[in-house]
């Protein structure tokens, strides 16, 4: 039987490149800026991977985007998704509108958990995961992280940071709260967003790659789930941030402190 | 009439600090459009919190309920969304704390809202709010706006100031009707991080020691005690045989992106930048002006990390 | 004399030989096909030079040993002839070979060579077995079989000899000498010293052009594609040969930068152990051999273990690619390739990947550069030069590659700004790709993903060729490597030139004139691997500093012996957890060539600058001793108004 996992996947740009504001306000420079998986989904998608490899199931990876996200999609299937959808849409939705298309989609795959990454690093809106748990009356559990380090063996044999119950409908959940760690069991079907310390993504092997190539990509017009994709919150202008110039030279331990406290606020 | 209304974090009786930050937010915000500010307090036993709550001259609604102890976001969305739409409420507004950003869309979706987290500051003319936010890891501000009746939203704390008390404030009970057989959530444990040393990958605060140190990391040690860091190196401290080789930062060792990075006595080649450009600031302490690392530190310090390092650790202790 | 016994000595000698060499040899043609019947020209010389010339015997280092071999070789030649003689004379006791009848000027001719190589032999195996059993030289391999052998060639010269003289003792000494040539030949197939068959085929079918800088291009689109080695019979049968023709000599393991500091690579090793396994697996092979199928095949070859089982992954990622061993070998012996099949295959197909190298595939693949540093931050180190952009004007002679290090790099920055003045001095007309550009991929295909480097290289080739760029420029030997050797394979053919090279160049053409200045202490050059060894560019950068009036102090490894500095073969973007650091010995010797007062040393690669510049500073040798890249040292004695 094995559990049936949904995992959402964003393209998004690359954290290396410089990201730069149009002149106008209106957007972000895009030339020669870098593409990848956003990294928080693609853990998500290494944890799906990971406990359909515990238990048999079937990953299915979907976006929401414009046919470039296709290229996420690949990776993933190079990763060792099964199958890939992706919801056609073209420019940013925000992310109320992502949970509805999210929840038309899950009515239609029917899967006993939905894995997203607790944000995109692009819009870093931290939503959509519960938003789509309250839109499905699901439990959720965000921060999805785990006792164990990195550097242990479990993470080398690629186990499962999630565990599920013998009786195969209950799952646990270690997550990040401030100040330590909580357990949290959900009744499945539930809704998990993975955290960084969740587990080490996979590098996907060259047959995998080759595979993923061939694997087929389902695609459906966002318009036609039926949802209201007009947006709640509107960008109205993008600024960049008062630059912080490198080597700003403090004159002694007085001033970088005060610095710290009061202007970086880190201490 | 616009109100807002609070969603508070508390223990031990008392409401969090960033809840205190996040009411002073609401009393600005509730300025602009003329509403009032309410706060509402879940949980079993928060009478203490809500007392306190309301010395700060807000109406405070308590939802006391066994079935809210502990916090779990399935069981608390409902009643929130009831007490906002009880108090008319146009914001609905947390501390960007993990609870508050695990709560709040949840109760967004139940009122139908948009939601913007992480808000830094309030712009737009009079009762026409738009909230900036960050972007991109902060490496863009928006100014976005929330067009849905309901607006939600996270605020980062730091931004704003504390709470002053004042008088006004009152406690009222809020009804709850969540039913605990129905719920699918259960929490089986809370484990509180132990104050020893984070690990390097995890820790908010890291201090590096390089080949400036002279392989004296006791300084560094002390700081990393203050601040609740971690100690990383530079390959130059780990081949030196100074610090062990699982503390190395850099291209080939591990990559960090701490809240906070200190460099102590690191010249800053791109091996080592490689590792920790991440980090959201950094503070290089180093004695040579000419060192590389103070192009990609955001703070400078010209200085022996030996001598600069206590100083620092004095001044930090001083303050709390 | 005794027709009926040599007969039989003969048969029984040549077919058991005939049988135990066709059992080493047929397995092979279960191994991956490659084809070797090209360029006869070059075969054939590479045959006289290496093969029947021993060059490489008689390499300055190892000249000693390199004679006493060649004397045996020279013997082998002259004295195969006197072989077949007496085994005809075991027929027939008048039997001489045409036109060398005994009393003839010609015979009497040969006799008295063959006298002349019997003493030659004789001194030969003498001084071989001397070494072997008195100074034992690290690089051999303590063996019986060795000391075995040269008391058979012994046995042989003596028995030889005394044939000559006659009489009762001459006739046994006869028999004694066939018998013992019997036993000889029979014993060639099962050790190293069947490389006395082997060697000089496996010369004459060597790699055109040799391997390790042009890596083969794996097909990555086939159907049965195979991605690297998995198990033996992915390695190609001309590898299979190589092992076998392996006489565990050790010179691969003299300047090995990681044998010698310590890590579990030793190609002479890798030989013994593939051989074995070779053998091990020989029903399984020869099974393979003879099937024709495709299934039946696949299922012959479905027993063969991992490779990996037989030369560890330690080893296998130990290697820096620096291209000693195959400098060395005086059987042409080809061990990087191999090692970087058995790479291909971790990487490719078990994604059994060192997490810094995964690291470095993932910053390629997103941003083009090892560091993961944004893309279109890439040409902010010339940021205020005006330097031209080949997007944007058509009027240049040489595309200037930049490469990673020299954009991103703070330390390296400082050369491409050296060199940016020394291509103004000199009036040359030249242009970036700026955010265009990216990493050529060599450390991503030696470190086993052939499938990033493929991208990285189609995505060169293609800027190139949208810019019509014809002449490059390169600063890093790797890239230098890349662009010149692997591109072609990707329909990417470029007239490339190390900026040494160039500033050589422009000084001979009179386009630039360094003002000659000597440097305060003295100077030392670091030949880069891929620079010196695998495209043979020694001179140049010598040049380009004696035309700035820098006299060169060698190393004493330097040019084709030069010492790597452990970062090649994508070793840079991995940890050196094993053993001693490479970069540590070289900068030792750098130490000990510049004395007590220091200087410079001079160097041409950014991964060496890197290398030595962490090397001295570990060393806390700062004060004393620079890294500076020749371009530097160059620019320093050239003022921009020289503009010709």
């Amino acid at each position: 039987m094995g559990l049936k996992i949904l995992v959402t996947v964003k393209r998004v740009e690359d954290p290396e490149s410089r990201i730069r504001v149009k002149p106008d306000g209106s957007g972000i420079v895009t030339d020669g800026v870098g593409y990848k998986l956003n990294p928080f989904d693609e853990i998500a998608v290494e944890e799906g991977l990971r406990l359909k490899e515990a238990h048999g199931g079937e990953v299915t990876v979907v976006t929401i985007g414009g046919t470039a996200a296709v290229t996420e999609l690949r990776a993933a299937l190079a990763m060792g998704a099964d199958r890939a959808l992706l919801v056609r849409h073209d420019g940013p939705l925000d992310p109320s509108v992502v949970s509805g298309l999210l929840a038309k989609v899950f009515e239609q795959e029917r899967p006993d958990l939905v894995l997203l990454g607790k944000q995109a690093i692009d819009d870093d809106q931290n939503q959509v995961g519960q938003y789509l748990s309250e839109r499905l009356g699901l439990p959720q559990a965000t921060f999805a992280s785990k006792h164990e380090s990195l550097e242990g063996e479990a993470e080398q044999r690629r186990l499962p940071g999630l565990a599920l119950a013998a009786d195969g409908e209950r799952l646990r959940v270690v997550r990040e709260v401030d100040g330590g760690a909580e357990t949290l069991e959900l009744v499945l079907p539930a809704v998990v967003t993975a955290d960084l310390r969740l587990n080490k993504p996979r590098f996907a092997s060259l047959p995998g790659i080759m595979k993923a190539k061939k694997k087929e990509v389902k695609e459906l017009p966002a318009s036609s789930l039926g949802v209201d994709l007009s947006p709640r919150v509107v960008i109205r202008r993008l600024a960049e941030p008062p630059a912080r110039k490198g080597g700003f030279q403090v004159a002694d331990v007085e001033e970088l402190w005060r610095r710290l406290h009061e202007e970086a606020k880190v201490l | 009439m616009a109100n807002v209304l609070i969603v508070a974090e508390h223990s031990a009786g008392a409401p969090r600090k960033a809840t205190r930050h996040a009411v002073a937010a609401a009393h600005a915000l509730a300025a602009r459009t003329g509403g009032a500010v309410h706060v509402a307090v879940l949980g079993q036993g928060v009478g203490p919190a809500a007392e306190r709550l309301a010395a700060l001259g807000v109406e405070v609604h308590a939802a006391d309920a066994p079935v809210l102890a502990p916090y779990l976001a399935e069981a608390w969305a409902p009643v929130v969304a009831e007490i906002a739409q009880r108090v008319g409420a146009t914001w609905v507004c947390a501390a960007a704390t993990a609870q508050g950003k695990d709560l709040l869309p949840r109760v967004a979706a139940r009122l139908g809202a948009g939601m913007a987290t992480d808000v830094l500051a309030f712009a737009g003319e009079g009762a026409q709010v738009t909230l900036q936010r960050p972007m991109w890891a902060g490496n863009v501000i928006a100014e976005v706006e929330i067009t849905s009746p309901v607006k939600v939203i996270t605020l980062r704390a730091s931004e704003f100031p504390d709470a002053a008390e004042v008088a006004g404030g009152k406690v009222t009970a809020a009804p709850v009707a969540v039913d605990p057989g129905a719920l699918r959530t259960r929490r089986v444990e809370l484990r509180v991080v132990k104050s020893a040393r984070p690990e390097l990958t995890e820790a908010r605060v890291v201090i590096a020691g390089g080949r400036g140190t002279k392989g004296d990391f006791k300084p560094l040690e002390a700081l990393a005690d203050a601040l609740g860091g971690a100690i990383g190196a530079s390959r130059a401290a780990v081949d030196a045989g100074w610090i062990s080789n699982d503390s190395q930062v850099g291209q080939t060792g591990k990559v960090v992106a701490p809240d906070l990075y200190f460099a102590v006595g690191i010249s800053g080649a791109i091996q080592h930048v490689a590792g920790m450009k991440g980090a959201k600031v950094i503070v290089a302490i180093n004695k040579d002006p000419e060192a590389p690392i103070f192009q990609v530190a955001d703070y400078g310090l010209v200085a022996d990390g030996a001598t600069a390092l206590p100083e620092l650790v004095a001044r930090i202790t001083a303050s709390r | 004399m005794a027709p009926i016994v040599t007969g039989l000595l003969v048969t029984a000698a040549l077919g058991a030989f005939g049988w135990n060499a066709s059992r080493r040899l047929l397995p092979l043609l279960a191994l991956r096909r490659e084809p070797r019947g090209d360029r006869l020209g070059e075969r054939l010389s590479a045959l006289l030079r290496f093969g029947l010339g021993q060059r490489r015997l008689l390499d300055r280092e190892e000249r000693g040993p390199g004679l006493l071999h060649v004397a045996l070789f020279a013997a082998f030649l002259v004295l195969a002839l006197r072989t077949v003689t007496l085994f005809g004379m075991g027929f027939d006791r008048d039997f001489h070979l045409p036109g060398l009848a005994p009393e003839s000027a010609a015979g009497r001719a040969y006799l008295f060579l063959k006298d002349v190589m019997v003493l030659a032999a004789t001194a030969g195996a003498a001084g071989l077995l001397w070494r072997r059993v008195v100074t034992r030289p690290a690089r051999l391999t303590r063996s019986w079989e060795g000391v075995l052998i040269l008391g058979f060639i012994l046995g042989l010269m003596l028995t030889e000899l005394l044939v000559d003289g006659g009489g009762q003792l001459g006739v046994a000494a006869f028999w004694v000498h066939l018998l013992i040539v019997a036993v000889f030949l029979n014993f060639l197939p099962f050790g190293k010293h069947f490389h006395v068959v082997t060697a000089l085929p496996n010369v004459f079918l060597r790699s055109l052009p040799p391997g390790s800088a042009r890596l083969r291009k794996l097909d990555l689109e086939a159907e049965d594609a195979r991605f690297g080695a998995a198990t033996i019979a992915d390695l190609s049968w001309k590898e299979g040969l190589d092992v076998l023709s392996c006489t565990e000599c050790g010179r691969c393991q003299t300047h090995c930068p990681t044998h010698v500091t310590g890590k579990p690579l030793s190609h002479k090793a890798v030989n013994g152990a593939l051989k074995h396994h070779l053998v091990e697996q020989a029903p399984a092979l020869l099974a393979a051999a003879r099937t024709k199928d495709p299934e039946g095949r696949a299922k012959a070859l479905a027993g063969l273990p991992p490779i990996a089982q037989v030369v560890a992954p330690d080893a296998f990622w130990a290697c820096t690619t620096c291209g000693w061993c195959e400098t060395a070998c005086p059987v042409l012996i080809e061990n990087v390739p191999r090692l970087v099949d058995l790479r291909r295959h971790q990487v490719l197909v078990e994604a059994a990947v060192p997490d810094e190298a995964a690291r470095v595939f993932k910053n390629l693949e997103t941003q083009g550069n090892p560091w993961g540093i944004g893309s279109n931050k890439r040409a902010e180190w010339c940021a205020d030069l005006d330097v031209p952009r080949a997007s944007e004007t058509r009027d240049f002679e040489y595309l200037f590659f930049v490469g990673c290090a020299g954009s991103y790099d703070d330390r390296q920055k400082k050369v491409s700004r050296a060199i940016v003045k020394l291509l103004r001095a000199a009036g040359v007309k030249f242009a970036i790709l700026g955010e265009e550009e990216t990493c050529t991929g060599d450390a991503a295909r030696r470190l086993g993903n052939e499938y990033l480097f493929q991208l990285q290289a189609q995505a060169s080739v293609e800027a190139f060729e949208r810019h019509g760029v014809r002449k490059v420029i390169t600063q890093c030997p790797h890239c230098f490597n890349t662009i010149r050797n692997e591109l072609p394979d990707f329909g990417g053919r470029y007239e490339v030139v190390h900026h040494a090279e160039l500033i050589q160049r422009l000084v001979a053409e009179g386009r630039l004139r360094p003002e000659a200045a000597r440097e305060a202490g003295p100077v030392t050059f670091h030949d880069p691997c891929y620079l010196a060894r695998h495209n043979g560019v020694v001179e140049a950068p010598r040049a380009a500093l004696a035309s700035a009036g820098v006299e060169v102090v060698e190393l004493p490894r330097s040019g084709r012996t030069g010492f790597c500095c452990g970062a090649g073969g994508g070793r840079m973007w991995l940890e050196e957890r094993l053993g001693t650091r490479v970069n540590r010995n070289r900068v030792d010797e750098i130490a000990a060539t510049l004395g007590p007062a220091g200087g410079t040393v001079a160097v041409g690669c950014p991964f060496c600058l890197t290398m030595l510049k962490d090397g001295v500073a570990e060393t806390e040798r700062g004060e004393s001793i620079r890294v500076l890249d020749v371009a530097e040292i160059v620019a320093e004695r050239v003022t921009e108004s020289k503009r010709v």
